[in-house]
């Protein structure tokens, strides 16, 4: 097991706030740690799979996370059945996160990476195994239709 | 257009990060791991096993998905022989120039206010200040708070660091944790000197998890004391505390810095933001034919293209990346390299296969160093085509072989590309070690990639696929390690 000093702890370590913020975001931030858990886990088995000239380790290491994340539950949806979460919701919170909930499977994913994840276009685009200007077109058509949606919200 | 649409994703972003509690210590989590068996899928029906050697390809120009930029653009190849009347007269000819990826020139401009402006300004005395809370929000459980210190004369002075603050219920301490948090724009700003100057407010951020914090407690008031100023400010505190069953602890009391009250974050700029594209993609396309459209580049300013840069093309069949054809632009700078005039539209012919589906997001766009898009979007209707049905292909992916004591993988994640002997293509991702492709009919050779196998070498497989019109097929693909 991987102990204060070790190479496997020192090489994750950088990347461990992007993955818990990507495990959040698949599930939930009260879940996150068991996603995170079980990806190191995958990662430090198959650590020794990993080249370095192939590919950056954040990507290799999120992709794991995402991995893991199909299997603990799903994405908490904020509902306004939430009504203790709610009352403490900034208004516009509770409008942005429904109409997130409308946008296709990737143009979340997207959404999720840059602007939750904090992630930079070239890791998205390795992530979501596309190019860097697909990421950008994809995040460009993203804010089209939250726009679109955010207004029919407030109609 | 969308820039309020980032803004408000990028405030909300912050706020919900917030909420995320730190990640698990790595040897905790290595040593509370848990063991888990997976297998992958396994298809029912008959499968043609195919064992792989490693290496590369032969003969097959393949990229992965992530992969635009090479010998050969990824995605189908059009024919070069114009046979339709879409390009306008003195358009810059359409070439099929493979992407080059170039670094396109950018600078970064400095963040607002400049930390630097501090520098030689007195500090901040008690009777300079006057604090108040601003109006608080919350997000996911947490409250934010934020205690605005304005000028009360008019002679500026520097303030920085991180507050003292002592939380209060019916004026007794609290015992919360404290925990001083930094960010890069206004949510809790950085740790640098801040210039309290008339119209020019500073600022320090609170956050606490009021809905995730035991025992309940009534936070009234906050006792919050500046460095360097021996007097101590009283403001409103968050209130009421609760929790849910099962949580026992205080949650900490979240710290920023003193940092100024409005700023703008450092960013990134490029001549291309200044440019457009125009263009009616709002077409009609064949199955069978190469579609031909045009797409206008305006610049506010002259705009040499050198490097010359690239842009991708998206339809239903995929998406294709190419160089613009810049040797043909006519206009040449006092460098004579190609640029575009200011103000002056240059219009490119466009080719692009349409694929066999109508899409919404038929897509034009140039690859630019900002998020910022010089992008056409449009609407494609592809009718007619001949062509038979395509067919499904699943299939499994796993790794064999290796160093003495390395089990095989059937949890196989990464990517399986098809091509076919007329340069078509189409890309799937491998999910757990499977995968789902939709072909047109053909002989058609796969190519597996995953950083699991050999840091991300292609994984070919020795004997193609023939799939049939509208068949369905599996496939169990092994590769070796070396």
């Amino acid at each position: 097991m991987a102990r204060t000093g070790d190479p496997f702890d020192a090489w994750v370590r950088p990347h461990l706030a992007a993955m818990q913020r990507y495990a959040a975001r698949l599930t939930s931030p009260a879940h996150a740690d068991d996603v995170v858990q079980e990806a190191l886990v995958r990662a430090w088995r198959r650590w020794s799979t990993y080249d370095a000239g192939r590919g950056e380790p954040l990507v290799w290491l999120l992709a794991i996370v995402r991995d893991r994340a199909r299997r603990v539950r799903p994405r908490q949806v904020l509902t306004l059945a939430d009504h203790d979460r709610a009352v403490e919701l900034h208004p516009e919170d509770i409008d942005v996160t429904r109409a997130l909930d409308g946008l296709s499977p990737r143009q979340r994913e997207a959404v999720d990476l840059y602007y939750y994840v904090d992630l930079d276009i070239a890791t998205i685009a390795e992530l979501m195994g596309c190019a860097e200007g697909t990421v950008r077109a994809t995040l460009h058509q993203a804010r089209l239709a939250l726009r679109q949606l955010l207004e029919v919200e407030h109609d | 257009m969308t820039d309020d649409i980032d803004r408000l994703l990028r405030t909300q972003a912050e706020r919900w990060r917030a909420t995320v509690p730190p990640p698990p210590d790595v040897t905790t989590a290595l040593r509370h791991g848990r063991s888990r068996v997976r297998r992958a899928q396994v298809l029912a029906a008959a499968a043609a096993v195919l064992v792989v050697a490693g290496g590369l390809a032969a003969g097959i120009g393949l990229l992965g998905h992530g992969d635009q930029h090479g010998a050969h653009p990824a995605g189908p190849r059009p024919s070069t022989t114009p046979t339709s009347t879409g390009w306008p007269a003195g358009a810059v000819p359409w070439r099929p120039l493979a992407a080059t990826d170039p670094t396109l020139p950018s600078t970064w401009l400095p963040a607002s206010p400049d930390p630097a402006d501090a520098a030689g300004v007195r500090p901040c005395t008690a009777s300079d200040l006057r604090a108040s809370t601003g109006p608080g929000d919350g997000a996911g459980g947490t409250l934010y708070r934020r205690i605005v210190l304005t000028l009360i004369g008019s002679e500026p002075c520097r303030l920085s660091g991180y507050p003292t603050i002592e939380p209060l219920s019916h004026r007794q301490r609290l015992d919360l944790p404290i925990e001083h948090q930094s960010s890069p724009d206004a949510l809790f700003g950085a740790d640098v000197p801040v210039k309290v100057a008339p119209r020019q407010p500073a600022a320090v951020t609170l956050a606490w998890a009021v809905s995730h914090s035991c025992p309940a407690a009534d936070n009234d008031h906050l006792r919050v004391t500046f460095p360097g100023i021996a007097t101590a400010y009283t403001v409103t505190g968050f209130g009421m505390s609760t929790c849910d069953q099962g949580e026992h602890a205080a949650a900490p009391l979240l710290v920023g810095p003193v940092h100024p009250l409005s700023s703008t974050p450092a960013r990134k700029t490029s001549p291309y933001d200044d440019v457009t594209a125009t263009g009616d993609l709002n077409l009609t396309a064949r199955a069978d034919q190469p579609l031909d459209f045009a797409v206008t580049l305006t610049s506010k300013h002259d705009l040499p293209l050198d490097p010359c840069p690239d842009y991708t093309i998206t339809t239903s069949a995929g998406e294709s990346s190419y160089a613009l054809n810049c040797a043909a632009v006519p206009h040449r700078d006092a460098q004579g390299r190609p640029y575009l005039p200011a103000g002056v539209p240059v219009t490119f012919a466009m080719r692009a296969d349409p694929g066999r589906a109508s899409t919404p997001k038929f897509l034009w766009w140039l690859t630019t160093p900002r998020s910022a898009l010089v992008l056409v979007v449009g609407n494609l209707t592809v009718t007619g085509g001949s062509g038979p049905a395509e067919g499904t292909v699943t299939g499994t992916v796993s790794l064999t072989g290796g160093p003495a004591g390395v089990a095989d993988t059937t949890d196989v994640d990464g990517t399986v590309t098809a091509a076919r002997g007329d340069g078509l293509t189409r890309t799937a991702p491998v999910n757990s070690g499977t995968f789902l492709l939709s072909l047109p009919p053909g002989h058609w050779q796969l190519v597996v990639r995953s950083q699991q196998y050999d840091g991300g070498t292609p994984c070919a497989a020795l004997a193609p696929l023939d799939l049939a019109a509208g068949a369905s097929t599996t496939i169990a693909i092994t590769c070796q390690r070396k």
